[in-house]
């Protein structure tokens, strides 16, 4: 498994609201739509909400996900 | 087929490949408007051509194309409206499309219209479409909130980087154009053509400048909404309001009887009413500041999608649109319309001058094309209609919906569906029929099935849904609920059942989420006033046609008969009178005829409440109507067509029985 830099990385899921993360890597098929909605490897993101759906703002753009997606997309915390 | 391009394709259909091979197509004059959802694509076009297309506030609003022409000094364009793409491959029905037009057509132009607060996703669409070797010109749209949140774009150096005119505008207000109209026959390539498009991305992103915006703007805020606060503090000691401030006892004391009288939902109702019919002119500047007001709404964003504020919002959103579809649509103005001109004037008029015999028959008798078609249409439906069309306008264009799709996710997830199929079923409640279109938006054939089994299964559309709040609200709530309450949870559970037997996958849930927006009244209006002559358009011949059937049917001892043979059902299992057969039978042609049918007996006296109820579950769930029926084989196949109507027609008629059933053999009071 090869996992270097993003080693560390958690989950989506795991961010608390209002916290600030930059993207290290997506898994899945949802990568390509993600990538065409501003969310790709290198994009600060910031958790606006956690419930009934997850809210991520990039840039100026607020997406909602469904949380079996936000678990495929892994972060590093920004402090 | 072979592809060069550099794009990965994963998908369930082969004929979603685009090929990217940099062709050099003839110029054809042709220009195309292509750019990701909710950007203003629309608005450019209906501003450029004007010619009316819907817009509104949320991701999806156009599924097919629209053609149009541009007047270019003496000269016309020929221009077209694409549905949203998020990237030169097809992942849904609707961006197949667009990116079809690309394809075929090779247009001589792509203007690329952009959401210009997001450059960096707008500019690797950019890099994307310049594969296509086609000249492009890049609309940088809605600068109008981009200065307010102070983004500032250097458009000349975005330009010169790209080699193709780069121009600013607010679509909304016509802003910048007249220049965007002066280019649409610039032919300038894109350099972006065959480079290596993310790091051009970043590159390009310098031309972006950025400043906090001010202070004073919040403290302008804070006062608008403690003024809010205080208005609506108010609101909850109306009655001591009125007794001492404007010194009108009579009307305190007609309050306070008002409440002690009567029982707590039609309190709740009455409240309503009262507080609209009074406050509103109050209220309404002062709600418009609001709307105006940036800060607030970006608030009223974040609670609207929000589980707790959210729930409260939904429900004082739903009862004020009951309050203006079933109270003033389907009461106030129905009655206006029905008792006062239509069985007051128009129809004993014509019967006074009309000698009795055929023609007579024909069009004021029982089954007159009159009396019954061209009133049913324009006394009872069209006030409902039009009502619900200015709610929904409303909701679409201020950007609620995509927070309700947040917030029915999870529901939905249970039916095989996710948030974004709620807009096809909030559509559904303005016209089954185009929200069976607009299902194109999900991005699974399975998706697709299920929202439009579901949408001709239970969604009524408002005409229907202004029937039941009316002839409900005669009754009690309680009555009102198990219509719902029934019609609801067979939504649930059919979706439920169907995602587990229909083959294939859901797609995931991602949505983007839209600014609330203070809606334009201009807009809303014009929406309202072409969805109505739609509307009369397309059912007045219907309801017409309808009338004559059965007045043929009745002429030649037939409808008799037909509703001898339906006896069986219609007064066995469901316990209705014989006639509802003839209800049934133009409900076929459209639901909503149906429910003008049972609206028009209930106020005859003919049903009693639990007939009513079951006469109406019935009816919200029966067949989708002909026009329905026709887009469901067009969207989905003969097969899998006829399979959805033959299952809904017994669904309906069975859930129906075992209402009936349920209700009198429990002794249910309603
Ligand atoms: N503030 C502001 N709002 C705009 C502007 N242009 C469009 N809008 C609003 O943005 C929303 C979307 O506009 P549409 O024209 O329907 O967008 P579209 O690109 O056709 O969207 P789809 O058909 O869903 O792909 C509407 O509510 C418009 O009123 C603008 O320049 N400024
Ligand atoms: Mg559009």
């Amino acid at each position: 498994m090869k996992r270097d830099s993003s080693a560390d990385a958690d989950p989506l899921t795991k961010l608390k609201t209002r916290e600030r993360a930059r993207i290290v890597r997506i898994e899945g098929e949802e990568a390509m739509e993600l990538a065409s909605f501003g969310l790709y490897t290198g994009t600060e993101i910031q958790v606006k909400q956690r419930f009934p759906s997850y809210i991520v703002q990039t840039d100026e753009a607020e997406l909602a996900l469904e949380p079996a997606v936000a678990r495929k997309i892994f972060v590093l915390r920004l402090k | 087929m072979e592809s060069r391009s550099k794009a990965t394709v994963l998908l369930e259909d082969p004929s979603d490949l685009v090929v990217l091979d940099n062709p050099a197509p003839p110029d054809n004059g042709l220009v195309v408007l292509v750019g990701q959802a909710n950007v203003g694509k629309s608005v450019v076009f209906s501003r450029l051509t004007s010619r009316y297309v819907t817009i509104s506030n949320f991701p999806g609003t156009t599924v097919e194309i629209f053609r149009g022409q541009v007047d270019l000094d003496g000269e016309t364009v020929e221009i077209i409206d694409t549905p949203g793409i998020n990237s030169t491959y097809a992942s849904s029905e609707d961006e197949r499309v667009a990116l079809r037009v690309l394809q075929d057509d090779r247009p001589g132009l792509i203007v690329q219209v952009a959401d210009a607060k997001n450059l960096r996703r707008t500019l690797r669409l950019t890099a994307q479409l310049a594969q296509f070797g086609i000249p492009m010109v890049l609309t940088l749209n809605m600068m109008d909130e981009c200065e307010r949140k102070g983004i500032y774009v250097d458009s000349d150096m975005l330009s010169k980087k790209l080699g193709i005119p780069v121009v600013q505008t607010v679509a909304t207000t016509g802003t910048g154009l007249e220049g965007l109209k002066k280019l649409l026959r610039s032919r300038q390539r894109c350099s972006l053509n065959g480079h290596e498009p993310l790091q051009w991305v970043e590159d390009a992103l310098e031309s972006v400048q950025r400043s906090t915006p001010g202070e004073a703007e919040k403290l302008d805020t804070r006062t608008k909404w403690f003024t809010f606060l205080v208005l609506f503090g108010s609101l909850l000691h109306l009655e001591n309001y009125f007794g001492a401030w404007f010194g009108l006892p009579t009307l305190a004391t007609g309050f306070q009887s008002f409440f002690t009288t009567q029982g707590f939902p039609e309190i709740l109702t009455g409240a309503l009413t009262v507080i609209l019919a009074f406050l509103l002119p109050v209220l309404l500047p002062v709600l418009w500041a609001i709307g105006k007001d940036h800060g607030f709404n970006e608030r009223f964003g974040v609670w609207a999608r929000q589980v707790l504020p959210g729930t409260f919002i939904l429900v004082v959103t739903m009862s004020l649109v009951f309050q203006l579809v079933g109270v003033l649509g389907a009461q106030t103005l129905v009655g206006i319309l029905e008792e006062g001109i239509f069985s007051g004037y128009i129809t004993p008029f014509l019967q006074g001058i009309i000698p009795s015999g055929f023609v007579y028959d024909l069009l004021v008798g029982q089954y007159g094309v009159i009396s019954m078609g061209i009133s049913y249409a324009i006394a009872i439906v069209l006030p409902v209609v039009s009502t619900f069309f200015i709610a929904f306008s409303f909701l679409e264009d201020s950007g609620y919906l995509p927070r309700l799709s947040i917030l029915s996710d999870r529901l939905l997830r249970a039916m095989g569906l996710h948030g974004k199929a709620l807009l096809p079923m909030v559509l559904g409640l303005g016209c089954v029929t185009m929200a069976t279109m607009t299902t194109r938006i999900l991005r699974s054939k399975k998706e697709r099935f299920v929202a439009t089994l579901l949408l001709a299964l239970g969604v009524p559309c408002s005409a229907q849904l202004g029937v039941i709040l009316g002839i409900t609200s005669g009754i009690s709530l309680k009555a009102l609920l198990v219509v719902f309450g029934t019609v609801a949870s067979q939504l649930v559970f059919v979706g439920f059942v169907l995602s587990r037997l229909y083959p294939g996958q859901r797609s995931s849930f991602v949505l983007e989420v839209p600014p609330i927006r203070c809606p334009v009244w201009k807009n809303i209006f014009r929406k309202t006033y072409w969805r109505v002559v739609w509307f009369l358009k397309e059912a007045l011949p219907l309801f017409a046609i309808g009338a004559l059937a059965l007045f043929v049917l009745d002429k030649l001892q037939l409808l008799s008969k037909v509703i001898a043979a339906s006896e069986p059902v219609v007064t066995g299992l469901l316990g209705l009178p014989k006639e509802t057969a003839s209800v049934f039978l133009i409900g076929f042609l459209r639901r909503d005829y149906g429910a003008a049918g049972l609206f028009d007996l209930s106020r005859q006296g003919q049903l009693d409440s639990i007939q009513i109820v079951v006469g109406l579950v019935v009816l919200t769930l029966f067949v989708p109507c002909i026009a329905n029926s026709l887009v469901i084989v067009k969207e989905q196949g003969l097969r899998k067509a006829l399979g959805i109507i033959s299952f809904v027609f017994v669904y309906a008629v069975g859930i129906g029985g075992l209402l009936n059933w349920l209700l009198h053999t429990f002794g249910i009071v309603l």
